[in-house]
């Protein structure tokens, strides 16, 4: 009879902590649509590594919530001298498609590219597009795969699979596993998975800051395991909702 | 001529020496030096150049005006064969000439540019209706755009409301296309400099769910020379136009749409004058389309469509209806390499233009170019009867 009560206590016990297990999509509701920040600005060293041959790339970073779910971006390049002045704005949209822009200087000319092929390199970078944007809550689908151990901290594993085929086209992802840290909210290491289901690349969050009382991925290393070369994000001079001008998220200041 | 180039580098410089010394923020330098060599490509290689170029460009900002000046120190030789001999004559030559000098004032809603720059309308690719206010240096094409386009001195004043720009162009003194285009004994005869000579135009610019538009006018001068007989001699002239232009681009999955259009209203709105180019329509239609992550292809159709067509009244070069289609294939290793290629060809004259442009980044900021630029084709077509500036180019650039 007492193993019996005790059996039914422990069901009784346990029972509220499985069901209380958040699943993979609202693990990463969590991550992707952080609370706490409007807008950003930043300075970002990319350093690419490839067959012992170094390129670095500076560059200055806006972004901001334009709506709960959708962002705008804007990047310009510092360096080196004959990328100067290139720039990157990025518009996104819930409903249709994406618009992006490209600002060349030596064109003196903005020039709309395709919203899609978000898989393509991030100049040069093992970065894609598409890595370094917001990544959409609805291009995937999650499944925790439970609590695992990364480097002595307990990190939930999620499982994203695209949600269509055609973000498994635009993205080059067939599957992405994600590390997250459930104190910080924020991811500690990915892998990326190629169409063929092989893996590609592998993020390491080398560095994570809390800015503003959110927590914000400074330094991030992307190796990429099919070419052996790798890639370095250093974000520098960050600062967290400074009423950024709506202005900067045009293609007039694009090109200035 | 020589008095106009005097002007344009005192203007420049006038607008660096103000630059400087007004505005309290601290300037920022940079520029290139780039060694280059143009060998022609067909005998007698009348255009062969090698040199030097050293840009220094100047840019100063503070909240209210930000300075811009850029200049090229030339030291260049060119060889210039004439038909007729078989001894090259070599030219050398410095040039300090300005490439942009502007200044340019900004407040919430409105920008004002003021000097020597480049403006370009229109959206499609290498081929653009709309655009007729910087000219071309066809003589000079090369990787670089500043090679063969030339800023003009203008006011240009950009005001900006919603998603909306209106855009309003003044360009006090006109200056043609560079073509090659000699005719011993034929004099060329520009524009007089007067107030009602000044070109002008507008341009409203907006978009639309994901379509970006505009709808613009000018009031200028052809850019291209007409060739007229007057009193027993030749001379080179250039017509009053008006421009009235479309231009849209839609991004679609890995297509982005483009489209452009002008309507053009001659001097000869009747179509009875032979020597004046009639009205005429004309409009391109194509698609960048994303091959991979890292190959693009523009594919573009051309068509232009002479009014007022009247039979025995028409110059014997001009067609009712041209049609081209261009391309333009790009490969880009960011940070490597990159390879391009673009093309014109004329459907009726089956006359052609090669533009292969290859760029090998050796170190950050250190660039290799190599290409060409090849015209062919019969005689008397567009590009057949500039094959003497077919060439290749070779250029180191390092930027800093």
């Amino acid at each position: 009879m007492k193993q019996i009560l005790s059996l039914i206590i422990i069901v009784f016990l346990i029972l509220p902590l499985v069901s209380q297990e958040p699943t993979g999509r609202e693990i990463m509701e969590k991550v992707i649509l952080k609370t706490g920040w409007q807008d950003m600005e930043a300075e970002i060293t990319m350093t690419i590594t490839l067959r012992g041959r170094q390129r670095i790339r500076k560059i200055k970073m806006y972004s901001r919530k334009r709506t709960e779910t959708e962002s705008d971006m804007v990047m310009k390049f510092l360096y080196p001298p004959d990328v100067k002045g290139t720039g990157f704005l990025l518009i996104e949209h819930d409903q249709g498609e994406d618009e992006r822009y490209l600002y060349l200087p030596a064109l003196r000319r903005i020039r709309r590219i395709a919203a899609s092929g978000q898989g393509g390199a991030f100049m040069g970078s093992d970065f894609s597009y598409y890595d370094i944007g917001k990544p959409k809550l609805n291009d995937w689908q999650y499944k925790n795969l439970g609590l695992v151990k990364l480097k002595g901290r307990q990190c939930y594993q999620i499982e994203a699979l695209p949600a269509t085929p055609q973000i498994e086209k635009d993205t080059g992802y067939s599957r992405i596993i994600h590390w997250i840290d459930p104190e910080k909210w924020s991811a500690l290491q990915a892998e990326y998975y190629d169409r063929r289901g092989k893996l590609w690349k592998v993020l390491e969050i080398k560095e994570i800051q809390k800015i503003n009382e959110v927590w914000f991925q400074t330094h991030l290393l992307m190796k990429n395991v099919s070419s052996g070369g790798q890639s370095e994000m250093k974000f520098e001079k960050i600062e967290i909702n400074k009423g950024l001008s709506p202005q900067i998220f045009t293609q007039r200041y694009l090109s200035r | 001529m020589r008095k106009r180039k005097r002007q344009l580098i005192a203007w420049g410089f006038f607008l660096l020496v103000l630059g400087a010394n007004c505005l309290p923020a601290a300037p920022d330098f940079q520029g290139y030096l780039k060694f280059f060599a143009h060998p022609g490509l067909t005998s007698p290689y009348r255009f062969n150049r090698f040199g030097t170029r050293l840009q220094l460009t100047l840019k100063k900002s503070q909240q209210l005006v930000d300075l811009f000046a850029s200049f090229n120190l030339d030291l260049d030789e060119r060889y210039r064969n004439s038909s007729n001999q078989i001894n090259p004559d070599m030219m050398t030559s410095f040039k300090i000439y300005p490439v942009e000098a502007y200044l340019f004032f900004h407040w919430s809603n409105l920008d004002l540019r003021l000097g020597k720059q480049f403006i370009f309308w229109g959206r499609t690719d290498w081929i653009n209706p709309t655009d007729n206010i910087t000219p071309w240096d066809y003589t000079n094409i090369t990787a670089e755009i500043e090679d063969y386009r030339l800023a003009v001195n203008a006011l240009r004043l950009n005001w900006y409301f919603g998603l909306s720009n209106l855009e309003i162009v003044f360009v006090p003194y006109f200056q043609p296309n560079r073509t090659g285009l000699e005719i011993p004994g034929a004099q060329e005869e520009l524009p007089e400099q007067k107030p009602s000579n000044w070109q002008e135009g507008l341009r409203f610019s907006s978009g639309w769910g994901g379509l970006n538009f505009s709808l613009s006018y000018w009031r200028g001068f052809d850019l291209f020379p007409s060739v007229v007989p007057e009193n027993k001699a030749l001379k080179i002239k250039y017509y009053p136009q008006q421009v009235l232009g479309v231009d849209f681009d839609y991004a679609y999955g890995h297509f982005v749409f483009k489209g452009e259009g002008a309507y053009y209203r001659t001097q000869d709105s009747t179509g009875f004058d032979p020597l004046v180019r009639n009205p005429f329509i004309y409009y391109v239609l194509g698609s960048d389309y994303n091959l991979s992550s890292e190959v693009t292809l523009n594919l573009q159709y051309v068509e232009k469509r002479v009014l007022k067509w009247q039979p025995g009244f028409m110059s014997p070069h001009e067609k009712k209806v041209t049609r081209s289609v261009s391309a333009r294939l790009a490969y880009k290793k960011e940070g490597y390499y990159s390879l391009q290629l673009i093309g014109v060809y004329n459907l009726a004259d089956g006359d052609y233009f090669l533009l292969p442009i290859f760029n090998y980044e050796i170190a950050d900021g250190l660039n290799l170019y190599a290409g060409a630029t090849f015209f062919a084709g019969p005689e008397n077509s567009p590009f057949g009867r500039n094959k003497d500036f077919s060439r290749a180019f070779v250029e180191i650039k390092y930027s800093f």
